[in-house]
């Protein structure tokens, strides 16, 4: 009798708990991590310090079980670093007749980015949404929908919400990400759709557009979120189908989000 | 002692689930460490201990997801669920009754956390749950907790026989 009358005591304060916790959750100003306080705040330098021990552990290990495969790796990097290396002395001679004729012209140049470096310091723990956490916020002007790219212009993400010490990136991956793009040199206006767990596509590509696998996918800033000419990635699959008025065109993307540990914010 | 311990070992395996487990990822698929650490100390661990374990490690994944409280909220559901379960209908603590919770409670966990985030969040995860890779990560946590399980089983039965000798 007593035993019951503790598992009903027990269960009555499990339920007012979730109910809360559902509460809290629903009439919550921000649903996201990000907006945490206290618990953010204890969180984020442990988070921060873990993930960069446990990275540099992975690496370590990875490095001494792909000894082989990275000597080759390194190899290939080196003759195609020579070889960019000597098309980029083509690009600066381009570059310098594009400043003259800009100056001759009169046309206006385009707009320096400002960027802020922050530290990766969590990502999702679920296989939903494809996310993670940086050490910057509002004290370091961090605003929701910035781009975030990393290595060169290559965009991996955009600020989703926003706390006063962290951020929460949406990688580019995840499905509810979109960016106006232009695919290849024909430079067709399409949408950048992130997929989840699948590969990235490209919707509102017409059908009668020559799209090639390889083609380059860069922001056109159309949609008035990201600037133009940053990279999104490459063309991976290309399926045409009888009738239909769009194509399927799967996107390949340069880096994973998982593998980041620095980004950059443009200001 | 006993009872800070098991709080302690999913606060750790949580801790890594944000940090080094996305790199670890099988086709994209991360396994749910603190389920697997959940169904791992079932059949061993007090009631109110465990809840506040899972509380707790619902806590830490909501520092670094979408939406604040409902990793929270479902963690509790889901070993409250598997809690009513196993004292209704599994009679022994053989350690296939784990893998058996540890594959349901993910069909579960991600049952309510899709339901949840769509009705309170308007979010749609369903393409994951009715996907292939929701499978493939019901395998990994029963592959974890086969492992892990087992040998945590065989370890305190090794203790028992030892005390009982002595």
């Amino acid at each position: 009798m007593r035993k019951n009358q503790r598992a009903k005591k027990i269960s009555l304060f499990l339920a007012v708990i979730v109910c809360g916790l559902i509460l809290f959750a629903v009439t919550g100003e921000k649903s996201s991590a990000a907006n945490q306080g206290w618990v953010g705040q204890i969180l984020n330098p442990v988070h921060g310090y873990l993930l960069r021990v446990t990275d540099t552990l992975a690496d370590v290990f990875s490095g001494i079980l792909n000894s082989e495969n990275l000597k080759k790796e390194n190899e290939k990097l080196l003759i195609q670093n020579q070889t960019l290396k000597s098309i980029l002395s083509g690009y600066v001679e381009i570059k310098a007749e594009n400043e003259t004729l800009r100056e001759a012209l009169k046309i206006k140049s385009r707009q320096n980015f400002d960027f802020l470096l922050a530290d990766v310091i969590s990502r999702s723990p679920l296989n939903f949404s494809q996310s993670f956490t940086i050490n910057q916020g509002t004290s370091g002007e961090v605003k929701a929908g910035q781009a975030v790219i990393w290595a060169g212009q290559v965009l991996v993400g955009e600020v989703r919400d926003v706390a006063s010490d962290s951020s929460e990136i949406r990688a580019a991956s995840d499905g509810e990400f979109r960016a106006a793009v232009f695919v290849g040199e024909s430079r067709t206006e399409a949408v950048f759709k992130g997929n989840g767990l699948e590969p990235a596509q490209l919707d509102l590509v017409p059908a009668k557009v020559n799209i090639s696998v390889g083609d380059r996918i860069i922001t056109s800033g159309l949609d008035k979120k990201f600037p133009r000419g940053l990279y999104l990635g490459e063309v991976k699959r290309v399926k045409n189908l009888e009738g239909k008025v769009f194509q399927e065109v799967e996107v390949g993307l340069p880096f994973h989000w998982n593998e980041l540990e620095e980004v950059l914010i443009i200001r | 002692m006993r009872k800070i311990l098991p709080v302690i070992f999913i606060f750790i395996l949580a801790l890594l689930q944000i940090t080094v487990v996305p790199k670890l990822a099988i086709f994209g698929v991360k396994p749910n460490l603190i389920l697997v650490g959940l169904s791992i100390l079932l059949f061993t661990g007090n009631f109110l201990t465990l809840v506040f374990s899972a509380a707790l490690g619902g806590l830490v994944y909501d520092a670094s997801d979408y939406f604040w409280g409902l990793n929270t909220v479902v963690f509790i559901l889901t070993f409250l669920i598997f809690w009513l379960l196993g004292k209704k209908y599994v009679a022994s603590h053989h350690f296939l009754s784990l893998l058996s919770f540890s594959i349901l409670g993910t069909a579960i966990f991600n049952f309510l956390y899709t339901s949840l985030s769509y009705l309170l969040f308007h979010y749609n995860f369903f393409d994951y749950f009715l996907s292939w890779r929701q499978l493939l990560e019901m395998a990994i946590n029963g592959a974890l907790t086969f492992v892990f399980g087992g040998l945590f089983l065989l370890g305190t039965n090794i203790k028992k026989e030892h005390a009982a000798k002595f």
